[in-house]
């Protein structure tokens, strides 16, 4: 029998909202109260804010950050970080539509194609940093430069149009419940949350993450296979991101080889979500609630008019002022 | 294999509902030419075309009469009605070309027109945000829109928003299927700037069949640009056919962490390293920020002289590039203008014109011009 470390950081001494405070649970509840007072401050400033088209519109624009977050969490959780899921999230999207286009397998060939690319970028990222020591920091800096490289390449920059309405009703198509109807997107995003939250909460999986990001070292001698589970984490979050890629790909109604990069914007959100850089810690509800406190904070400033140019200024603040606190809680 | 294929779908199918299946309604017919234009093509047929907001699509407006090149005319248009909203996706808000001349023309038009401006940033390279901005422009209840997304890949995808919610569209320099157009001819842009270099080449007695042709190009922004810089080359071989193939370049100019102006140094001191006897380069790259690194590039290798070492033509007349030709001391000695910092003056009236049920042209395109020493006070006087 194995010990796990516990997933819940508690402080005996402190009583009642401090230790709640201190808790991961207190960051979720830190963040669902900023996320309500921003509600209620854009509902105040903008009539167009609460309006259930304008939140479906923040469900939509915050769900393909939102599902590569949910399985970024899992491994960032355990100690791991991944720069290449903008890449893949690229690279998946140019993979699915080339196989729509060509192999003759249809759409379901066409998302296995797309998660094929995550799984093998994700298998690769695990062996050089699990097995070979290598920093994930630069391993997967040195992959987002190969994948992008080679999407550039075996798509000759050219971005590949879909047309399949199956595979463009993934993103573009609404589930309906009574009257009313909610975009596919979030409901995607909504399943990957609850798929991750199912595994943290309930698997044995889920408390070695907790337990590698813990103390990897401990792990080990306690008999846990580190190095499989590594890889095994990086294959979810690459697979996780090339899934957002192909969500991302029906949504654009294109696989497009080129544009920004998200990663930096996956696990911002995933850090102001309350996941520890350092591993251990975190909770994929901060996760949702952090996703969508940044869509609601770019919504309701966009509905204001305010120029991107704060916007971006604001996220950043937000960002910072999250981090700032979680360092100041463990002082206190 | 097929029977893999149509399980697959079905349980796809199932998983997503048939009935949630169209992605929009796609409102088309014969009688719509917009939905299929290629503004960059010279042989593409122009029509007058009126927008019907109860089908959601623009129709042919067979009672329009006079010539549809130069029949519309921005001061005519009637007075915009009371409380209109023009939601604008700008290309960015951070580029000189957005910020300095597109995005304060806009406004300043809006206001003179009396209507209601809302600005989105589309936020370039961003394939997102284009697709943000469209549901947030319907969720306001935009009367128009003016839509400068430069990626014609995702615009069925902004377009069918718009066509469900039933808000005619006008697109920014790259074509919307089912909006009219205005803006640029990036074809255009580069063969004007070829037939500029092939005249400074001539003018200067330069030995014309050793003209190296150099074009800065940047696979990552997509492809209608690119003809920017195809049409420059085009333009040059068509003047000079004697240039052997061997003469004609392309480096890669992608941004890169430091910017464009750095990755396009770089990419050129490159080149001019492996090629250190070249003389007589005519250059050019897809916008003034590149243009201007390549010559940054040519001067910093001792190698700037137009007069003899070569010269560098860009595109959009941004600052960098103006200052630069009217300083006199730099190989960028032209770039080619269209008139960025006049869209909003067309813009905002086509917009009204539009939503008053008024004939407007399917393509509506804006004046280009090479601007050089020669020229520049006339157009952008100091």
């Amino acid at each position: 029998m194995t010990s796990i470390p516990s997933n819940a950081a508690t402080t005996t001494s402190a009583p009642g909202l401090l230790r709640l405070a201190r808790s991961q649970e207190g960051v979720v509840v830190v963040l669902l109260v900023a996320l309500f007072a921003l509600v209620l401050v854009f509902t105040m400033a903008s009539p167009y804010f609460l309006d259930f088209r304008n939140a479906m519109n923040i469900g939509r624009a915050v769900s393909i950050i939102g599902i590569a977050a949910a399985f970024t969490t899992l491994l960032m959780i355990a100690g791991g970080l991944d720069l290449s899921i903008g890449a893949v999230m690229n690279a998946a999207g140019v993979a699915a539509a080339i196989a729509l286009q060509s192999s003759g397998l249809g759409v379901p060939g066409a998302i296995l194609a797309g998660l094929s690319v995550g799984i093998v970028v994700g298998f690769v990222n695990g062996v050089f940093v699990a097995k070979l020591g290598v920093n994930p920091l630069i391993m997967t800096i040195a992959m987002q430069f190969i994948v992008r490289g080679l999407t550039l390449g075996l798509s000759a920059s050219a971005s590949k149009i879909i047309t399949d309405p199956l595979f463009l009703a993934i993103a573009q198509s609404y589930f309906r419940i009574g009257s009313i109807s909610i975009p596919a997107p979030l409901v995607w995003m909504l399943l990957s949350m609850a798929l991750v939250w199912g595994i943290l909460r309930f698997t044995l999986f889920g408390k070695y993450v907790y337990a590698i990001g813990g103390k990897a070292s401990a792990c080990r001698r306690a008999g846990i296979n580190v190095d499989r589970h590594t890889i095994l984490l990086y294959v979810i979050s690459a697979t996780g991101a090339a899934f957002a890629g192909i969500v991302l790909a029906s949504l654009q109604g294109a696989g497009i080889p080129y544009g920004a990069g998200n990663e930096l914007s996956v696990i911002a959100a995933v850090i102001l979500g309350g996941v520890s850089l350092s591993g251990g810690v975190g909770l994929i509800e901060g996760t949702l609630v952090a996703v969508l406190l940044v869509g609601v904070l770019k919504n309701g400033m966009t509905l204001l008019g305010i120029s991107s140019v704060f916007q971006m200024v604001a996220e950043g603040l937000v960002l910072a002022t999250a981090v700032t606190l979680d360092r100041l809680k463990k002082r206190f | 294999m097929q029977a893999v294929r149509l399980f697959g779908s079905a349980i796809l199918a199932g998983l997503l509902g048939t009935a949630a299946m169209v992605p929009g309604a796609w409102a088309e017919g014969p009688e719509n030419p917009t939905l299929e234009q290629n503004p960059g093509d010279p042989a593409q047929e122009r029509y007058w075309v009126r927008y019907d907001f109860d089908a959601g699509a623009y129709r042919l407006a067979g009672d329009a009469s006079g010539d549809v090149l130069t029949g519309w005319d921005p001061a005519n248009v009637p007075a915009a009605s009371e409380g209109t909203l023009i939601c604008f996706t700008a290309e960015s808000e951070e580029f000189d070309w957005d910020v300095v001349l597109v995005n304060p023309s806009m406004r300043r038009a809006a206001e003179a027109a009396g209507v209601e401006l809302l600005l989105l940033n589309n936020a370039y390279p961003s394939t997102t945000k284009p697709l943000e901005n469209a549901d947030t422009c319907v969720t306001r209840g935009a009367d128009v829109v003016v839509s400068f997304n430069v990626f014609g890949e995702i615009a069925p995808a902004i377009m069918a928003k718009y066509n469900e919610a039933r808000i005619p569209v006008i697109a920014v320099d790259v074509a919307h299927p089912g909006s009219v157009f205005y803006g640029a001819d990036n074809c255009k842009t580069g063969i004007l700037a070829g037939e500029f270099a092939v005249q400074w080449a001539k003018d200067n007695g330069w030995p014309l069949d050793q003209i190296q042709v150099v074009t800065g190009s940047d696979p990552a922004v997509g492809g209608a640009p690119a003809c920017r810089n195809t049409g420059f080359v085009d333009a040059i071989k068509a003047a000079v056919p004697e240039i052997p193939e061997a003469n004609f370049h392309d480096v890669d100019t992608r941004t890169g962490e430091l910017g464009a102006v750095a990755g396009a140094i770089a990419a050129m001191t490159d080149w001019l390293t492996a090629h250190p006897d070249a003389r007589y380069i005519v250059s050019t790259s897809i916008n003034d920020d590149r243009a201007y690194g390549i010559a940054q590039a040519m001067t910093q290798a001792g190698r700037g002289d137009p007069k003899v070492d070569g010269i560098v033509v860009g595109k959009n007349a941004e600052t960098v590039a103006l200052n630069a030709i009217r300083a006199g001391d730099s190989p960028l000695v032209g770039t080619v203008s269209f008139f960025g910092n006049r869209y909003g003056d067309y813009l905002v009236p086509l917009a009204i014109d539009v939503l008053a049920g008024n004939a407007v042209p399917s393509i509506v395109s804006v004046p280009h011009e090479v601007i050089s020493k020669a020229n520049i006070d006339t157009y952008y006087p100091e």
